[in-house]
């Protein structure tokens, strides 16, 4: 049985304006550097420095990974299976000037629907696509930290766990915040923990 | 509302991987330190206004007493809340399990239901569970007068298998397989209830060793 922690990038400025970040490539910051220091301390208490880190591309991410690789001495590899789904023309912009200039569409992604703008990353399509880089890692003897972003993470997490993609069973996972799963003998997949390191 | 799961502490039993069920088994002297532990750290996020709500049983009580003793409050019972009866398995050794009811163990681990006497059934758990998170937390709401955006906060005390079953349920996950996993002694989740039926699991299986405290 191995066990999977799935860790959100800790905050950037873009996140404490509340844009969308999507597939843009916003960097940690000092003060994101540090929420990702905090955590992998908490981390290495957790799960031991005996570690497979494997991060999402993106530049947030990787900083937050870094922080543990450091903590850990363990090497990191970068998957692309595991970035951040795109928001498309949103990209960038506050959730107040989404919500202003496209009333309904921001209503239909608030239920958690798939809003029709362009370049929109589907949530069945990023849900798949995270679903089988996390099943890939399965395997392993160590655990394996996959650092990765809000709504991969979730929609990864509803596609293992066979939960329906538009649920609100599972609440947001906070900045710099995992959950753990574990596959166990059956195949099926079980959430172990969410939101650990977040009160 | 935000409302709390969280399982007793310790017990003996635990320590030595004895099915409880409807046993009376007290905090053994670590569960008793996790009480104070969780309780301490729980203080804090449920506030003083909490309601807190236990099994009848004495390992969820005390522990439940743990964290009410800091806020200031009463605990209430709930017959409802009480540990699955695990009948003539409570007590005895995973060994002595194996060995007289092979196959109803092998049912158990692949989350069915073990035909042995005095067990019981998923649904009549998931039914109780369901039913008390749900009143009581009608009962919240109702007692508090901050309107809708602060309607109070319910705190939970209960079992190993009573929370699980009592999660899935109340959050429409079937139980034909463990998608929760169960909580360790002493650890929480915690939700938010918008409407009867309408429940998020914001958290899962926390520890005071596992919350960022900075």
């Amino acid at each position: 049985m191995s066990s999977l922690v799935l860790w959100r990038h800790s905050a950037t400025g873009f996140n404490r304006e509340r844009r969308l970040q999507g597939s843009l490539d916003v960097p940690l910051g000092d003060e994101g550097r540090a929420q990702a220091r905090d955590a992998a301390r908490l981390l290495v208490d957790q799960y031991g420095t005996d570690v497979d880190i494997v991060s999402s591309p993106l530049q947030r991410a990787v900083s937050s990974a870094r922080e543990l690789a450091a903590l850990t001495q363990q090497d990191l590899t970068v998957d692309q299976a595991f970035t951040q789904r795109s928001y498309g023309e949103w990209e960038g912009l506050t959730h107040d000037e989404v919500a202003a200039g496209w009333p309904e569409q921001y209503a239909a992604r608030q239920r958690g629907e798939d809003p029709a703008i362009e370049g929109w990353g589907l949530a069945a399509d990023v849900s798949a696509r995270v679903k089988r880089g996390l099943e890939e890692l399965a395997d392993r003897s160590r655990t394996v930290v996959v650092v990765s972003h809000g709504s991969a993470i979730q929609l990864g997490l509803f596609g293992l766990l066979e939960l329906p993609l538009q649920s609100r069973i599972l609440g947001r996972l906070p900045h710099a915040a995992w959950s753990e799963v574990m596959r166990v003998e059956s195949g099926a997949w079980h959430l172990v923990a969410h939101g650990r390191g977040a009160v | 509302m935000q409302v709390y799961v969280i399982r007793h502490g310790q017990t003996e039993w635990n320590a030595l991987g004895l099915l409880q069920g409807a046993s009376e088994v007290p905090l053994a002297p670590e569960g008793l330190r996790q009480a104070e532990a969780t309780a301490e750290a729980m203080a804090t996020l449920v506030g003083p206004d909490v309601t807190v709500v236990s099994s009848p049983l004495s390992r969820a009580n005390e522990t439940a007493q743990a964290l009410a003793r800091r806020v200031g409050v009463e605990v209430a019972v709930d017959d409802r809340l009480r540990e699955r009866a695990y009948g003539v398995w409570e007590g005895i050794t995973p060994q002595e399990r194996a060995s007289k009811w092979p196959a109803e163990l092998e049912a158990w681990h692949t989350h069915g239901e073990p035909n042995i006497p005095g067990f019981e059934s998923h649904n009549l758990v998931r039914q109780r569970m369901i039913a008390a998170l749900e009143d009581w937390a009608d009962a919240v709401r109702e007692q508090n007068t901050r309107g809708a955006d602060a309607d109070g906060t319910l705190a939970v005390f209960t079992h190993g298998s009573a929370s699980r079953v009592g999660l899935q349920g109340i959050l429409g996950i079937p139980l034909s397989h463990r998608t929760l996993g169960n909580l360790g002694n002493a650890a929480w989740s915690r939700l938010t209830r918008r409407e009867r039926g309408d429940w998020t699991l914001e958290r899962h299986h926390l520890t005071v060793e596992t919350v960022v405290t900075t």
